[in-house]
């Protein structure tokens, strides 16, 4: 009788063993939560990355992320109104407004870019975006009277801000449009939710703005394929992102206004409220999202010399690649990329 | 003393073969669960363009047409490696080439313009910035 009961219970045992490594195997599988939304005029995809024990919460806490962005998106935009949104601002300008706190982060973070431009990098421009929106679905060249007379005489300079009270004094002639701020801004917001919400690893792809946390299992950093300004589906060559690095392309191929079959770039000077066509690209790698957003729009829109002075008056460190209209490319020493091997663009 | 350790590990025929079931059962669900699946692939381009990207875990024959659509090769996947075994070349040089399974190696045919190059999963893009 105790023999038998020996080898029983050794039996059972050994198959209690070998069911909890397997669902000790099954709930360390390393997994993939990976979504994709329609959010701020293009496609975002967020992908996060943790075990399989972590799946429903990791579900969950994506579908929260996407909301993070809808907010600031609902908080920024200047073409729906809601209740202290920039759209809102815009409407009550000339007076002390109360606005919501993404909208106070954003403003402070993005005027002193103004000034660190020489003017090209212009936040006040909504009525100038409006007029190339309208000439490019009637079909006609804005002048550049048209366009300059759009800017006013102030400046964001002029825009006062009352931290204190969450109010902002935007001035009469001035309306705001956050276009090249709130996609960088919006992905800084995200990973500190994600940071917060115990998620170590994720990736951020909204188009032209990426931003990594964390690294993934099987390398240090993630691979990031950098697109080519001409041909759709071709890239220039491949980057790679470590943990919290932000990087981000302004480029005049993907939004543009077609006018008489020509392409205008929808980056536009803050000087004259016309696109510039320095470059094909601008991709900026540096540790804040909407730093890197605001950068390459400010770097497309400055020479590479001034662009160079910009980014030493900055506390971040900034690496770029430039594409050049002669599809030379010219970048700075730190920006690491391994460039595909049927790429035609000549490195200098 | 002896005795009673004796009979405490004799165990049956039956018993035996299903503690071995088991341990195999549990050795082979490890290696199913954390295979992160198969690392290299082999990516085939015609005329500079994209054929195709193949698994070189799934043994299988791949028929390369050109943009006319005529066959001007077929390489063969097997144990983990890719070789082409028919083309309409002259020389036959990618044939001689022989199989290749390494990241980074690539068979070239000139004449036909195909190039086939494994390339490592574990160096796979994780975004693409537009």
């Amino acid at each position: 009788m105790l023999i038998v009961n020996v080898k029983k219970i050794s039996l059972i045992f050994i198959s209690f063993i070998f069911i909890l490594s397997l669902i000790y195997f099954y709930m360390n599988q390393n997994i993939v939560v990976s979504q994709t939304q329609f959010i701020m005029n293009t496609t975002v995809e967020i992908k996060l990355f943790g075990k399989n024990i972590d799946k429903n919460k990791l579900d969950k806490t994506i579908n929260k992320a996407f909301n993070v962005m809808k907010e600031v998106e609902d908080n920024s935009t200047s073409y729906f109104a809601y209740e202290g949104n920039a759209a809102s601002l815009n409407a009550h300008r000339g007076e002390y407004y109360r606005v919501n706190q993404d909208l106070i982060d954003q403003l402070s973070i993005s005027i002193p870019f103004y000034n660190l431009t020489a003017g090209e990098f212009n936040i006040g421009l909504f009525r100038t975006v409006n007029i190339w929106k309208n000439a490019s679905e009637k079909n006609y060249l804005p002048t550049r009277e048209e366009t300059l007379n759009s800017i006013g005489k102030s400046t964001p300079n002029d825009i006062v801000i009352d931290k204190f009270n969450s109010r902002v004094l935007l001035p009469p002639d001035m309306e705001i449009d956050l276009g090249g701020v709130s996609k960088g801004y919006s992905l800084d917001k995200v990973i500190s939710f994600l940071k917060n919400s115990s998620v170590d690893t994720a990736l951020i792809n909204a188009g032209g703005n990426i931003i990594a946390l964390g690294k993934p299992v099987e390398r240090d950093y993630f691979n990031i394929a950098v697109q080519d300004p001409e041909v759709i589906n071709k890239i220039i060559g491949t980057v790679k992102l470590r943990d919290g690095q932000a990087i981000a392309t302004s480029g005049s191929y993907n939004r543009y206004y077609d006018i008489y079959g020509k392409k205008y770039s929808h980056i536009l000077s803050g000087i004259t409220g016309y696109p510039t066509e320095l470059y094909k690209s601008v991709t900026v790698i540096t540790n804040k999202g909407i730093i890197s957003d605001i950068l390459s729009t400010s770097l497309f829109l400055l020479s590479i010399d001034d662009g160079r002075k910009l980014i030493d008056k900055l506390d971040y460190p900034v690496e770029v690649l430039y594409v050049l209209n002669d599809d030379t490319i010219v970048k700075s020493e730190g920006f690491k990329i391994e460039y595909s091997q049927d790429n035609i663009y000549k490195n200098q | 003393m002896n005795i009673p350790k004796i009979t405490f590990i004799k165990i049956n025929k039956r018993e035996i073969i299903i503690i071995i079931a088991l341990l195999i059962l549990a050795f082979a669900s490890y290696f199913i669960i954390n295979n992160k699946g198969p690392g290299a692939k082999a990516q085939i381009e015609v005329a500079q363009n994209l054929y195709g990207t193949y698994d070189l875990s799934k043994d299988q024959d791949i028929i390369i047409k050109d943009s006319k659509g005529q066959i001007i090769m077929t390489a063969k996947i097997s144990n983990g490696t890719i070789r082409v075994i028919t083309s309409t070349c002259r020389d036959k040089i990618c044939i001689k080439e022989g199989a290749i399974d390494l990241s980074g190696q690539t068979i070239v045919c000139l004449p036909n313009k195909v190039v086939i190059t494994v390339i490592n999963d574990n160096n796979q893009i994780d975004g693409v910035l537009k």
